[in-house]
Formats: structure tokens, sequence, C-alpha cells
């Protein structure tokens, strides 16, 4: 492999003893560690790198910044493949894979280039324009064409095998961005004593120092200031760390890049990391991009933004040309044009002011460059890269003449990177004497310093950033400092002349039809602007959309400012009447990967388990997620499907006894003085009288008078209770009395305590029960005297404290056995032990459900939002004889309405016919609108021998005996159904009352 | 008295585990035999709560939020106004005790002992490690010996505890979450890595 | 993300509480029966740009609810203050 014909001998800041080889579409080359892939291509004379969007064209590296529009290409391979990464900001690493994007068969011939034929009608809003009136029914066609076109590069549907993590940062001042204001800004902060995190974007802190030749003041300086960062022990410096969004409350988004750097994490280390940061004061030092100034043909592979020429010289040791133009209208260029000439470059700089900088003109002209004043670059020429341009005096731009070049550099100026500062709603000024925009009104607890604030000389940057961060300290209560601030660079770079805004070179007869691109990741040209502007599209939100100028990944860095400008002039206002679209967080792009962290697969949502989930995963439990809880469903025998399992579960629990996990209830601590009045408030019916060792059955209704949910509260001692609630609403109701208590009662001398962790919970249900129970816990009398139904015992079994409360949600003769949580596994244990004498079956969710739909029992899909107690048939539980919530608002008029739909059960009238679930119920052949009801609950019945339903029906069980349509659309099935009373089974409860 | 299963049982591995180069620089163990009560009261007549608790276990009053006071195995939190919990063994019966000790015209009394599973988080990157996913600040300037706060970790809400002087921590989650929140936990700590006794 | 400063567990993010809605309307007694009273109550609400007292409830914290002053055009909080003896 040949020596890059680009690289210099000596000079910038790779580490020339560490080369590397990677490979750009297939082919390989070598670089150097500190190398970019875009410096390392253009050592190696690489110039095409990507195709544009739109029309295809050929485009090279413009940038070597993080603001690159062009040179987007794809990374690694498989689940690691990313599209659209910026050549300019990857680190070069061994083994680097990169390949070029949006182009077939290659970038260097793609056949998509066609697209440029049509340039003429892809403008801007062409669909909209296209494909209208007889056309219309076209965009089916092309649609498809036109998607598989669009976009840039493609994502992998692979799964990536990185782990990404989040974490929360704290600390007084953030600076965001280590070039000098920043650094500056850290050393004062630092030295008052504050807590200090500062970001870099990049793998090195310096910034713009680092576009300085290397090992000279900039360098010197930099050395100097981060010896004593490390030495402060409160100043953490984040590198490859970016600040993607000011959040309020004083709250930035970072990325921090771990190892985007290398081939691969190593071991088990997380490949990014998003953090949460909260400071006291942030110090905004993200510096300026520069722009360029448009012109025919502008957008030329070897055509770059000045200032990166710089970069590639001073930071990577690359002149990726050897005759050089710039084109320029400020001072800047002209110390890019000193390096390019000392690199050995032929140099000509085109300056559009009449008057150039006297003492950079004279560096310059030792150097050996060749200056033309009043004078700018009205196209370029070349093919497949630039070969020359044609510049013209200022004002007469037909007499025109060619320079040859193979590469060319632009500065049309810098524009201050605001976009930290106007993340929440502050809006930028337009500076007419520095021709940008500059930070307005502040936002709270925000500063800016250097370059971002407009201050471009590198004395003004640091000495702003040191009075930044001492003020930023100051805010947060720190003041001390050891001793007098001052640090000072031996760099002039203050501009001597000020900059002439020129946005656009003007058209002459030749030029006329030449694309002169504003945004080049869109393909946003002149005449999109003009079109837009012609069509009434003038408010730069507009623009934006039907343009789609600054919607690409570069969120047009390098661009907005012009196209804001040319819109200014076509409008005839000042630039400051245009304004600024939002800036929205990220500043870059962001995977979403890194935001999420772990919270991915299994660990979107923590899970809850119950204190018995061991055992049920023990014996074969298949589980349910209900919310957040991870549930038995059914605990299948060999090849047995769920039907069979729950109907085999709940049969034979009817028949002998069963037993299933009800640790996820609700469970709350009610005690104090006040606690009989608390509960006669939030149920609809009494408590006063609800004697000690006993349990009610409650209805809680919201303040609309709809019901919110249901439980069993029973009296533990004078002054305590212990309230259940349903698994699903458990937090809602405990939030709803927390309310109530600290808002609208705080006279009342009662507290609640959630204990759902607290206490496990087991039912035991069924005809032999009783006798299992009896034989197990020896100190309770179980007899229908000794504990009767809705009585409450305390027990033991082996030292575990037993509570037992004889309550059923199955209809049969059932206990609800609580101990703590600790100790449930092995309660649980023992009475499945004691079970095995009686034919003991363990059930799940499922059969519970089946065994409470028989019973007419309503649970969430009756207690929905929408029901009243009437509905459900407890509106006789309600109390007449005190207040309680809803107590007012259940009476009015919409929720008294006989024609509400109402609890009933139903039946198919052919019995083998199965029913749906949310199948809405309608007179029979009268299938229209949201017919008269719909099916709440349904269940194959084991004892019923069909499937059973519960169902919501106008009229309710005035209609019982009717038979109507159970309608599902969806499967277009229609089934006739009997209206019946929801208890299917043992309608007298004289199982449960044993 | 029967013996308490852990939330954790058999989730913690005994070892080294995730990446070290010699010793870990995190140490994680589960806190067995500390039972917790909530002791809740009114308004008026909290001071004399405080009290009973100074008198009764020789916690030193009054109580701040945030910040939790100790007196040999015990220590009192007060996180909201007129509520505290208190740690400590269970043959202490802190709840037997101190229920009919306040009596209702005092406060009422919670038995949480079973609700919470306990974590010891102690070394180096203790503090990096519980800030993956804590929002609250644990520097050391800020949260200081005693501190603690109630937070939320994983969605999971959790209390976290700086008992002393070392860079240690006891974290406090709701038993039914307790295994979510130890592998979360665990993810966490690989990349550092870490050892369970 | 919202910092509210919660006066029992100190500044903390939006995230940690629950939101309750406007807290400058007054609700009826329990006793009250006024039909209108309670229906005004639970379904009437402005929508103001700007100031708005509002509740927040540090589900993840304190598990107390507080009466916090933001206003909803910029998120700035004015004040937070313990809803228990600050209600309207």
């Amino acid at each position: 492999m040949s020596a890059a014909p680009f690289r210099l001998k000596t000079g910038g800041r790779i580490a020339r003893e560490r080369p590397l080889s990677f490979t750009f579409d297939g082919r390989r080359f070598e670089g150097f560690a500190g190398d970019t892939l875009a410096s390392a291509l253009l050592a190696h004379g690489v110039a095409t790198v990507a195709r544009s969007f739109k029309f295809h064209r050929r485009r090279g590296i413009y940038t070597a910044s993080s603001d690159e529009p062009n040179a987007l290409v794809s990374l690694g391979g498989g689940g690691r493949h990313e599209p659209n990464a910026r050549a300019t900001d990857t680190e070069l690493f061994d083994g680097l894979a990169a390949r070029s994007q949006n182009c077939w068969p290659s970038v260097n011939f793609d056949l998509m280039a066609v697209n440029g034929w049509f340039a003429p009608i892809l403008k801007a809003g062409f669909y909209y324009k296209t494909f209208m009136g007889p056309t219309r029914g076209a965009w089916r066609v092309y649609e498809h064409v036109i998607r598989r076109a669009a976009g840039l590069g493609k994502a992998t549907l692979q799964r990536d095998p990185d782990t990404y993590e989040h974490g929360h940062l704290f600390c007084d001042v953030l600076v965001a961005g280590a070039g000098p204001a920043g650094l500056a800004a850290a050393l004062a902060a630092g030295r008052a004593g504050a807590r200090v995190i500062v970001c870099e974007q990049q793998p090195r802190t310096g910034g713009q120092l680092l576009d300085q030749p290397a090992d000279g003041p900039g360098d010197d300086w930099r050395r100097r200031i981060m010896d004593e960062l490390a030495g402060l022990a409160t100043v953490r410096i984040m590198t490859r760390t970016s600040v993607f969004g000011a959040y309020d409350g004083g709250t930035f988004g970072l990325i921090e890049r771990l190892f985007d750097h290398v081939r691969e994490p190593p071991g088990r280390q997380p490949r990014q990391r998003s953090w949460t940061l909260r400071c006291g004061h942030a110090v905004i030092a993200t510096g300026a991009t520069e722009r360029a100034i448009v012109f025919a043909n502008n957008d030329r592979p070897g055509i770059m933004l000045a200032s990166a020429i710089g970069s590639m010289i001073n930071r990577y040791a690359v002149l990726p040309g050897r005759a050089v133009v710039l084109f320029t209208n400020n001072d800047s260029a002209y110390d890019v044009a000193c390096d390019a000439a000392r690199a050995g470059a032929a140099v000509t700089l085109v300056d559009v002011r009449r008057q150039p900088p006297a003492k950079r003109s004279g560096r310059c002209r030792d150097a050996g460059v060749a200056i033309i004043a009043g004078h700018g670059v009205i196209a370029a020429a070349g093919r497949k890269s630039v070969s020359g341009v044609h510049i013209a005096p200022v004002d007469a731009s037909d007499d025109t003449r060619f320079l040859a070049c193979d590469l060319l550099g632009v500065s049309g100026g810098w524009t201050p990177a605001v976009h930290l500062m106007s993340h929440r709603g502050a809006r930028p000024l337009y500076d007419e004497g520095l021709a940008c925009f500059v930070p307005g009104d502040m936002s709270p607890g925000q500063s800016a310093a250097g370059a971002c604030a407009g201050a471009f000389a590198l004395s003004a940057c640091i000495a702003q950033g040191l009075a930044a961060g001492r003020e930023a300290a100051g805010l947060c209560g720190f003041a001390r400092t050891r001793k007098p601030l001052r640090t000072s660079i031996e760099i002039d770079d203050a501009w001597e002349m000020p900059i002439e805004p020129y946005w656009a070179s003007p058209v002459n007869g030749r030029t006329k039809s030449a694309p002169r691109f504003v945004d080049l990741q869109n393909d946003v040209t002149i005449s999109d602007i003009e079109l837009a502007h012609r069509e009434g599209f003038v408010s730069l939100e507009h623009l934006k959309r039907y343009t789609t100028l600054g919607m690409g990944t570069d969120q047009g860095k390098t661009s907005n400012v012009a196209a804001l400008a040319l819109m200014a002039g076509l409008r005839g206002c000042a630039v400051s009447d245009v304004g600024t679209t939002t800036f929205r967080p990220p500043y870059m792009p962001v995977a979403i990967g890194a935001l999420a962290g772990p919270r991915v697969g299994p660990r979107l949502q923590p899970r809850r388990l119950s204190p018995m989930h061991d055992w049920h995963r023990d014996h074969g439990a298949v589980y349910i997620q209900a919310g957040l809880w991870e549930r038995p469903w059914y605990y299948p025998g060999p090849g047995e499907s769920l039907e069979q399992c729950y109907i085999r579960e709940a049969r034979q629990t009817r028949k002998t006894v069963g037993l299933t996990d009800v640790s996820p209830l609700g469970k709350i601590d009610v005690q104090g003085p006040d606690a009989a009045e608390f509960l006669n408030r939030v149920y609809i019916n009494g408590w006063k009288k609800l004697a000690v060792g006993k349990a009610r059955y409650g209805v809680m209704l919201r303040e609309d008078g709809i019901v919110a949910d249901d439980g069993t509260t029973s009296r533990l001692a004078d002054e305590h209770y212990f309230m259940t609630t349903t698994t699903a609403n458990a937090g809602a109701v405990m939030a709803r009395l927390e309310f109530l208590l600290q808002t609208a009662w705080p006279d009342l001398k009662v507290h609640v305590t959630s204990v759902s962790d607290q206490w496990a919970g087991m039912a035991v249900a069924g005809p032999r029960s009783r006798d299992l129970l009896a034989g197990l816990i020896r100190d309770v009398d179980f007899s229908a005297e000794g504990l009767p139904f809705m009585g409450l015992a305390h027990g033991s079994v082996r030292a575990i404290p037993v509570r037992i409360l004889r309550v059923s949600y199955s209809g049969e003769l059932a206990y609800e056995l609580y101990c703590p949580a600790g100790f449930g596994h092995e309660l649980w244990d023992r009475v499945f032990g004691a079970g095995a004498d009686f034919d003991l079956v363990v059930y799940g969710l499922e059969a519970m459900g089946t065994m409470r739909i028989e019973k007419g029992h309503v649970a969430g899909p009756e207690i929905d939002g929408r029901t009243s107690a009437g509905d459900l048939g407890l509106g006789r539980m309600a109390s007449t004889k005190k207040p309680f919530i809803g107590s007012v608002l259940m009476r009015r008029d919409g929720l008294r309405d006989a024609s509400r739909p109402a609890l009933v059960g139903i039946r198919p009238v052919e019995r083998t016919q199965r029913l749906s679930a949310g199948a809405i119920l309608c007179e029979p052949g009268r299938h229209e609108g949201h017919g008269i009801g719909h099916v709440s609950s349904i269940t194959f019945s084991p004892q019923m021998g069909c499937d059973i339903a519960l169902a919501l029906v106008s009229g309710g069980l005035a209609r019982e005996g009717d038979i109507v349509d159970a309608v599902f659309s969806m499967r277009d099935e229609t089934v006739a159904v009997r209206i019946v009373n929801p208890v299917f089974f043992d309608p007298g409860g004289e199982r449960l009352r044993g | 008295m029967a013996r308490i299963r852990s939330a954790l049982h058999a989730a913690m591995v005994p070892g080294v585990h995730g990446e070290v180069a010699d010793e870990p620089a995190l140490e994680i163990s589960e806190i067995t035999n500390r039972d917790l009560i909530q002791i809740s009261g009114w308004p008026e007549n909290f001071a004399a709560v405080e009290r009973r608790l100074n008198e009764e276990l020789g916690i030193a009053v009054p109580l701040s939020f945030g910040m939790a006071a100790r007196k040999g195995s015990v220590s009192a939190f007060k996180f909201a106004p007129q509520k505290l919990w208190l740690t400590g063994p269970f043959t202490r019966r802190l709840g037997q005790r101190l229920a009919p000790a306040l009596g209702s015209r005092l406060g009422v009394v919670s038995e949480l002992g079973h609700s919470q599973t306990m974590l010891h988080v102690r070394g180096d990157a203790a503090g990096e490690l519980l800030m993956r996913a804590l929002p609250v600040d644990l520097d050391a300037g800020v949260f200081s010996p005693g501190a603690f706060a109630r937070s939320a970790m994983y969605n999971i809400p959790v209390l976290v505890h700086r008992p002393g002087r070392a860079q240690a921590f006891d974290v406090f989650a709701p038993r039914s979450f307790a295994l979510s929140f130890w592998r979360s936990l665990q993810s966490a700590a690989l990349p550092l890595g870490y050892r369970i006794d | 993300m919202i910092r509210i400063d919660c006066p029992y567990c100190g500044a903390r993010d939006h995230t940690e509480f629950s939101y309750g809605g406007d807290a400058s309307v007054p609700r009826p007694d329990i006793a009250c029966e006024d039909i209108k009273a309670w229906s005004d109550y639970v379904f009437l609400r402005d929508n103001p740009r700007g100031a708005h007292s509002e509740f927040w409830h540090h589900v993840n914290g304190c598990r107390e609810w507080l009466i916090v002053k933001r206003d909803t055009a910029t998120h700035e909080v004015a004040a937070v203050l313990p809803a228990r003896g600050n209600m309207p």
C-alpha cells in the first residue's frame, strides 16, 4: 500500500507511531490513531464519499466536525450497523469498516443519479403538485418507488448486541464545551470550590485550540489549564460526551460515547451511556460553526468550509489539495490560507471585500498567497470533483475569469451554536455587525461564553469563560478564589476588518440554470427558496417545512442562517424580522437505545412477584401479566390446554377444595380513632356497626358517582381495620385515600398505610375447606358458629401467625389466610401438604375468574370507569343515612336513566355455541350503532356445561328471559343469547354460608 | 420464630462477578433480621411521640426530615410530617412494645417487617452504582452520614440510607419488587464488578 | 424535567410525583347535598396560560400531597407548599 498522497510529513496531532487500517466500500486504506474517517480518506485523496439525498449528486467531505451535511456513511455490520454516521467525527480505529450510502451499485457509479435529470420537477413540494387531480391515483404506484429511493442510510433489523446504560448526575456548574471558553469557565468555577462537570463532545478537550498548529501557544495554554483542572478534586471532565438537550429546572441530557471508537465494547461494558444531569447553573461554551457562501455548483467534492481545511492541516496533517482557492467575506480564511501555503499548496484567496485586513494580508503574502480582493466565486467547475472556479468582480458578475484548483475552501462567516440556550424557548437575536445570531435573553440558569456568544477572538473567549465560570460558581454559593484569576494566551486572532454580509453570489448568463445549494443534505437550492416565496410560504416555519431545509440529520447547522438571510432578501426585510425556527433537543442525532438505557426487553417495566412465586414456578405454573404482577394463570397437567386445565381446577375446587394465591390484592392498614367515620365516608355502605372480628364487602365511588373499586374490609380491633382493594386499583385507591385525608379531611384522626407487601394471602375454597383448615390450624374453631360467614379469626401454624377471613370470591365455603409475607411460602406449602388428604387442587387466575363469573361477581371488566353502583346491581348497598364520596352525583339524572346498561348474565341459546368477550349486544336482526349493551366477561362454566357471560344491557334484568344477539363484527359472528340472572350457580348462596 | 424466606432466595450467588481486575470496588449483601414498623401520629402532639421514642429507645430527638437518628441497632427515619419508620432487630419486638407505649392518642403502629427487602451496598463504586438509577445526589458532601432519601430506582419505590461514614448504603425495596430490583441492580453492577459474600 | 422542591424530601424530578390537577377549586364539604356544587367541583376547570396552582402527589417519596404554583407556559415553579393547611 502506497503512502497517502495528501498526508503531510510532519505536524498534526495524530499518533504516527500507531498506524491503523480500515476499509471504505471494501477498499483498504491506512490511517493513524487520532485520525477521523474523513481525514484518513482525504489523506488518500478520496473525493466522492456519498451521493446527495434527492439528486444523487457526488458529494465529498465538507466540514471537519459533527455539523457535516454530506459525508454520511454506514458503519459496523450485523446488529451494530449504524447508518448516517458522519465521517468527520467518526474516530478511526483498526478494522473500521465504512460503506457509502444512498447509491447503487457504487458511490462512484450511481444509477440513481438519473434523478438529477428530473431536478426541474423534483422541486420543493413536488409530491403535492405532481399527484393531484387525475394523477392522484398514480401516487399509489409511485409511492413504493419513491419510498425505496428516499432516505439516506438504512437501519438494520437485527438485534443490537451492545448494552446501554443511563445514569444521574448532579453538580453546581455544568460547562458545555471544553474549548478555550469552556476550559476557562471550568477553571474559574473549580477554583471557587464549586462541583463542576465539563462535557466535551470530542475525544480531547481544546475545541478551536486544536485547529491551531500543534505545539504552539494554544497547546501551551491548554496543557497548563488541564494540569490545574486535574488538581481540582471537584472538577470532572467528561470527553466524548455531548450535551444534547437543555430542559426545565436546570436539567440537561448528556450522551457519553464510551466505546464507539473501538470495534466493540470490552467485556460487559455498555457502548454508550445517557445521563440526566441537574445543575445549579450552566455555562454554555459550545463554540460556533462556520458557514459557506452559495454559488453555482457549490456542492462538488473538493469544496469544503475553509476552517475544515485548517483543521485537516493542523489536526490531522492532511492537505486535501495542491492548488487551493479560498473564498471568503471575513478575516478567518486568511489564517487558513497561510497554513495551506506553508504546508506546500499554491494558494489564492478571493475576498469579496475590497479592503482586505492589513496584517493578515501581509502574513499571507509572505507565505506566498495570492490575494484577489473585491471578487467573488460565481461558479465551481468540475464533474467528479472541483477542477476550478469562475470568479468575477463583486459588482460585475459577467466579467469572469477562471482559476484552476483542486480544493476550494469557503468561509461566509460564523454561526454561534445557540441551540442549548434556545431549547427552553429563549430566542437568539440577529447581530448586524457580526452577521449572525447571538444569544438574546438567556434561559434561567444559563450563561454563554466564547464563540457561541459571538466572541470569535481567543482572548475574548478566555476572558468571557473566566467571568462566566466565576459568576456561575457565585450563583451556586461558591465565591472562594485562592489567587486572582488571570490567564492569557499568546495568540492574537481578533478580526481586523469587519465581516461583510454576503450570502450568495449573483448568477450570470452562463450559470443561470446551475443549482446553487443552500441545504446540502436535503438538496435544497436557492430556486426552492424562491419558489417557496413565490407561493406564499414566506414565514420561516413554512419555508422550512415546504422545502425541507434544515430538516436533515445535520439540522441545517451550516445552512440555516443563509436560508434565513436569503428569504429576508426576497421579502425585502431585515434578517432580524424573519426570526429563527424553534430549536428542539436533541442537538445532534442520539441513539434511541442510549436513551432507553437498560429499560428494554424484560427490563422495560419492573415485575412484582408473590411470596409464593417460587412454589408456583416449581409446580409448573404458566404465568400471566396482570399489571406489574406476574401471576399463576393455570397449572397444566401433562398435555393439558388452558381450557382443559381451568375447567379441571374449577370443577375440583367446587367438588373438594382448591388453593389459590391472592397476595397481589391491595391491602391497606386503616388505624385511628376516626377510622370508622373514614370508612363511612369512602364506602357507599355503613361501617359504624361492624363489630370487631367481622368483615364486610364494600364499594367505593368516585366523586362523580361512578364505581371506583370494591373490596372487603375487616375490623381487627376497635380502631384498627384491614382493607383490601382490587389488585389493579391498589395504587389508585391508596392515592385517593391519602388525598382525602390530607386535603379534604385533615381533621380526621386516621392513618392509612399500604401493607400490600407485608402480607401473603391465599384462598382455600370448596366444600372440604373447613375440614382441611380445622385439621391444620388447631387453635381456631372453624365451626359455622365459631367462624361464621364474614368472620375473622387469628391462629397459627407452627409459629406462623395466620389471620383468617371467612370471605368467598368463588362462591364456595371459603377462607382467606393472611400471614406475614416471609412466611407465605412455608404456610402455603403446609396447606398444600395438608390438602393431600382432601384432593386439594391448586388453581390459578383463570379458574378464579371462571368461578366468580359463575357467581355473578363484578370485577375489572365490569368496574370499567363507566358503571354506577346501580348499573352493577349494587345500588341497594348505598346508604341513605350518611354522606359518602359520590353520594350526591350518583343521583344525577344521567346515572339514573333507566335505559342505562345494567348487569345481567347471558348464555347462548344453542348450548354448544361459543361467545366472544367484547361482543356487542343487539336486538335480534337490528345490528346497528352501539347496540343495546356489551359482553364484559366470558368463560366456559364447568357447572353450567356451556359458555356463560356477564354483560351490561339496557334495561338490565327487566329483560330477563329475552333473547338478543351477541355480535362480534371482527369475526362476522352473531350468537343468539338469552338474558338470565347473573348468579348462574348456587343462587341462594347456600354453599357460601354453610 | 419461623424462618423468614428472602424474596431473593437463591438469587444472590456468592462470589466475584463481572469485570474485575483484582478486588471489586463493590460488595453487595442482603440485610436479614431487620424489623421495620411505621409510626404515624397527629400534628398536635407528635413531639410527644418523639419524646416517647427517646425515653423507650434512647433515640435523639427532635427528628429531621431526611436524616436518620440511630441508637445502637435501632434507627428512626422521619420521612413525612408525623410519620416515621423505625428499624431494629426482630428480637426487640418494636411494634409490640411501642403500640401500647403510644396508644392511639399519640399514634398508631403498622407492622412492615416483611414488606421490604433490604440490601447493603458497600465500596468505592457504591454511590456510582446506585446513581445509575437513583435520581438523588449521593455525593458525600450532600448526602452525609445518617442521610436517607425515599425515591425510586427502576420505577420501584426505594429508601436509600447512608448509615455511617463509609462509602456504604442500605437500600430498601418492596418485597414484591425485590427480585426485579435485584436483576436490574446486577446488570448495572456487572460492568463495575462486584462481590457477594 | 420539572424540578419540584418537596418540603420533606428536597428538590426532586417531577417523575417521582403524580399530577393531581387544579388545586384552586374549593371542594364541597362531605355533607354538602347541592348537586350543582359537586358538579362544578368535579367537572368544571379553567385552563389558564400562566400561573396555575396544582396538586402533585409525591408517590415515590414521602407520599405527601403538595400544592405547586407553576406557570403553565414556562414550567417555572414559583412555590411548593404542603397541601395540608393550604387548601382554598
